[in-house]
């Protein structure tokens, strides 16, 4: 199977302060990849690295290499732009912007200069459409987004990033916000989606890791500690540190 | 719940404590509030009589209409009318005068009653204007130059007499005088009247001009550069060091600033439009305010950038959007009801503003305003009346209660324009 | 609308059609067992020697199958009970296989004796024995609580044909009217028959606590 990310020996500063020591992983694609780990353990960080989001924050250096299908996104003539438009990513707390369902959608093709009346209503619909969410809106697109449930508005930034068509989508713990039925049907829209596209999900929630994910990689410390099938982690882990978080020994 | 008594009950001496600082509050809140209300209340006491439509719409300099002279009427000429409290009347002429002063206190008679069909109302004109008709209104006053002829006007041969005398009269002796005076008279030679002045309208005018003219200078300026150090300019010491800075220009005293309006400003709008200006002008006095309001403009609108959640702008640029199109499609459109309450400070800055105004366009009240000319904001005019011979306290409390009205208003126009744009997207 | 945790669902779905799958092929075994037994066709006997590997194989990979789902799904209520009770009740599936093996080679071993084989007895109690797995089955496809109670109060006559058998036997070796050998695997062919009623009362109780979580009237959880 083709490799979408493959990071080698990756080191990842907060001004001094290292937070990912030596990081060498390949994600594959149409796959499932889920970054488990306690609090502080940088898995978060780590896929961050992979769409550029870090370089907004000040002071962060990266040493080593993540490739994106075989091209260092690090390089300084890759295209950031082009970079977060193959990879999108939705973040822990929905964060709809303060316009309609619509412009929500229409936002990042607008942005890329698509203007046509006709291409963006075909985009939003077919978007909604994949993030399960069209025939709960379709009824008023220019109703605010902010009025949608937390569950509505987290498949809406799903939609907004599909609108892109991307390859991947990065989910930065993506219901930690939700509440339980709310979670159950994102979770369902991952599995959908895994078809056409490749996902990488941090989530604190290991039980989410075990019922969706296809490979799981525990983070302790900066480090991978054990990447390997989610099945493996889960029924007989390789290592004790990872079996003492999985059981709950620690967390 | 029933509290055991003994440990946990206040004592006494944290009572007494509390009252005291309670009681302390209350007074001193108390004597804050009286204050502004007697300020408020002193000023609408005195503002309040003089505040009428004619000030507001009215030319500040008096209008000196042509004089004219009164076509020869017979002393037996009557004209019916009931002359009311204070109206002194000549039936002769069927007019009726009252006692007047003008802002400066001077004396002046009114014109408050013209018959129909009397002779005033068929004034001819002299001079350059020989022979046209003009119709004296009421409302029309008399400040000097008027000419009135005895009966001796003509001999016995019926031509006119060269060493004809006048009937004294100045119009400092009074309406009623006056009325008598007609009664006397042979021909009312010239009389010149005169449509009183005192308005503010030129000066409302040009504050309003000052205000567009500075937010348009001031807010681009202001925003763009809030924008940079807020979103554009690397987090270092330097962008800590212009902060500080621009807190600080909100400290000096405004007068400063209008010495360097006056020292560069004026120079400068003459030479941008050197065929056009050759003084102050309302364009340096908006350049002056600008300088003025800008840190405000920038602090606000930074503070109004802090506000928006950083999440929008995470996920702007996590859809491949640049800083440009996150900026001005998503932080802007958001910090607006924060820009549109710095505009709102700037406004009330730029109407308080006297001193640099004073340096930076001068003191000459005009009723026809042009931006290229100098003119006097509301401020400028309150301090006009009151620095001259006849200081004129009430008028000053007229323009101070329209100046309060337009603020008051301003303040409603933006609370509602955020309110209705906030309703948009809650 | 789409079902919530439809990958559940279909999980459990699947497990139960495995089941079914494997029970087929049991009662399959059993039947064919107890037909060469009474036929003496010793060919049959034969082939279902090997038969018992296929069960085996289905019980490893329905066990692989519920494992899966506990630590994929973490089920609870119904979903958990159901997929606990699939993993007690293969087993004895399992068992009930094994026994028509067994039930197989006792068939070859008194292959030449010439004896009857007390078939009137022996028939009667291998009809009861599985028709008692036949409606166990049933009652775990169909959780019918009704069912599988039945089932459990058939295995009272199950016995008590042993018993019959048992007393025969006994009689006819006081008599001695009866080889010892062929003695000897008739008892052990009627045993297995007991056996296998018995793990069919099994499978009842397991249905019987995917239905209620009591087990045996005793409350699991």
């Amino acid at each position: 199977m083709a490799i979408a990310f493959n990071v080698e020996n990756l080191n990842f500063y907060y001004e001094d302060k290292q937070a990912l020591k030596n990081i060498t992983m390949q994600i594959k694609k149409s796959e499932i990849t889920a970054f488990i780990g306690p609090s502080g353990c940088g898995k978060s960080t780590f896929i961050r690295t992979l769409n550029r989001m870090n370089d907004l924050i000040q002071g962060t250096r990266v040493e080593g290499k993540i490739e994106y299908e075989g091209q260092d996104i690090y390089d300084k003539k890759s295209d950031v732009i082009e970079l977060r438009t193959r990879v999108g990513m939705v973040f822990q707390k929905p964060n709809p912007f303060p316009m309609s369902i619509y412009d929500n959608i229409a936002y990042g093709p607008r942005a890329h200069g698509i203007k046509d009346k006709n291409t963006l209503d075909s985009i939003v619909e077919d978007s909604l459409q994949k993030a399960a969410l069209w025939n709960e809106v379709k009824d008023d697109l220019k109703k605010s987004a902010l009025a949608l449930s937390g569950g509505q508005q987290q498949r809406l930034c799903i939609a907004r990033t599909l609108a892109l068509k991307p390859e991947v989508i990065l989910m930065d713990e993506p219901t930690s916000a939700l509440d339980p039925v709310g979670t159950i049907k994102i979770e369902e829209l991952i599995l959908e989606l895994k078809k056409e596209y490749t996902i990488v999900i941090v989530t604190h929630n290991m039980q989410q890791a075990a019922r969706i994910s296809d490979k799981t990689a525990f983070f302790y410390m900066g480090e991978i500690i054990e990447f390997d099938e989610t099945s493996k982690i889960f029924t007989n882990p390789a290592k004790e540190q990872t079996e003492d978080y999985i059981t709950g020994k620690f967390g | 719940m029933q509290l055991k008594s003994g440990w946990l009950t206040m004592n006494s001496k944290q009572k007494t404590k509390d009252i005291i600082i309670r009681t302390t509050t209350y007074v001193t809140s108390f004597i804050s509030v009286f204050v502004l209300a007697s300020i408020l209340i002193f000023v609408l006491v005195e503002g309040l009589p003089l505040l009428n439509f004619d000030i507001i719409m009215g030319d500040h300099h008096h209008t000196y209409l042509p004089g004219v002279k009164i076509p020869y009427t017979a002393t037996d000429s009557y004209y019916e009318y009931t002359p009311k409290a204070g109206e002194y009347y000549s039936p002769r002429y069927g007019v009726a005068f009252k006692d007047e002063q003008t802002l400066e206190g001077e004396p002046i008679i009114e014109l408050t009653y013209v018959a129909q069909n009397s002779p005033f109302s068929r004034a001819i004109g002299i001079g350059n204007h020989a022979g046209e008709i003009y119709a004296l209104e009421v409302g029309q006053v008399f400040m000097s130059g008027i000419l009135l002829w005895s009966d001796d006007y003509f001999t016995e041969g019926g031509s006119i007499n060269p060493d004809a005398t006048t009937i004294p009269y100045q119009v400092s002796e009074g309406a009623k005088r006056f009325a008598e005076a007609l009664e006397e008279t042979f021909y009312i030679a010239t009389i010149a009247p005169v449509i009183l002045g005192g308005g503010i309208r030129g000066s409302i005018i040009t504050t309003l001009y000052l205000i567009v003219l500075t937010l348009v200078i001031a807010l681009p300026v202001g925003i763009l550069s809030a924008l940079y150090i807020h979103e554009l300019a690397p987090q270092n010491w330097f962008t800590d060091f212009l902060r500080s800075l621009i807190d600080m220009l909100t400290g000096v005293p405004s007068i400063i600033y209008g010495l360097m309006g006056a020292a560069f400003f004026i120079p400068l709008a003459q030479s941008m439009f050197s065929n056009r200006i050759d003084s102050g002008s309302i364009i340096s006095g908006a350049m002056t305010l600008s300088v003025i309001v800008l840190p405000v403009i920038i602090r606000s609108t930074e503070s109004a950038l802090d506000v928006v959640p950083k999440d929008y702008k995470l996920a702007s640029l996590a859809l491949g959007a640049n800083e440009t199109q996150t900026i001005f499609k998503v932080m802007l459109p958001n910090a607006l009801p924060g820009i549109l309450s710095a505009s709102l400070l700037a406004i009330g800055r730029i109407m308080g503003e006297s001193a640099a105004l004073i340096f930076a366009i001068g003191t000459v009240i005009t009723d026809d305003v042009s931006i290229f000319r100098q003119g006097t904001s509301l401020a400028v005019h309150i301090w006009a009346s009151m620095a001259s011979e006849n200081p004129n306290f009430a008028l000053a409390a007229t323009i101070s209660i329209i100046l309060l009205v337009v603020v008051l208003s301003i303040n409603l126009l933006i609370k509602l324009i955020t309110y209705k744009f906030m309703k948009r997207f809650r | 609308m789409s079902a919530l945790r439809a990958s559940l669902l279909k999980a459990i779905e699947e497990l139960k059609a495995e089941v079914v799958t494997m029970a087929d092929l049991v009662l399959n075994n059993i039947n064919e067992a107890f037909l060469a037994f009474k036929t003496n066709n010793l060919k049959k006997a034969e082939s279902l020697m090997k038969a018992d590997d296929e069960v085996d194989q289905l019980e490893e990979d329905i066990s692989k199958s519920a494992l899966r789902v506990m630590w994929k799904e973490q089920p609870y209520a119904q979903d958990l009970r159901v997929v606990t009770g699939i993993l007690k009740l293969v087993t004895d599936l399992e068992r009930i296989g094994d026994h028509a093996t067994d039930i197989a080679e006792q068939t070859i071993h008194i292959g030449s004796l010439k004896n009857q084989r007390l078939l009137p007895k022996t028939t009667i109690m291998s009809e009861s024995a599985y028709q008692m797995v036949l409606n166990a089955i049933n009652a775990f496809v169909k959780q019918d609580m009704k069912l599988a109670k039945q089932v459990i109060e058939d295995d009272d006559v199950v016995d008590a044909q042993f018993n019959d058998v048992m007393a025969s036997v006994t009689e006819q070796i006081k008599n001695d009217s009866i080889d010892s050998q062929y003695a000897v695997s008739v008892i052990m062919v009627a045993k297995y028959m007991e056996r296998v009623a018995d793990h069919a009362v099994n499978l009842a109780e397991w249905t019987i606590f995917m239905i209620t979580g009591e087990h045996k009237k005793t409350p699991l959880f």
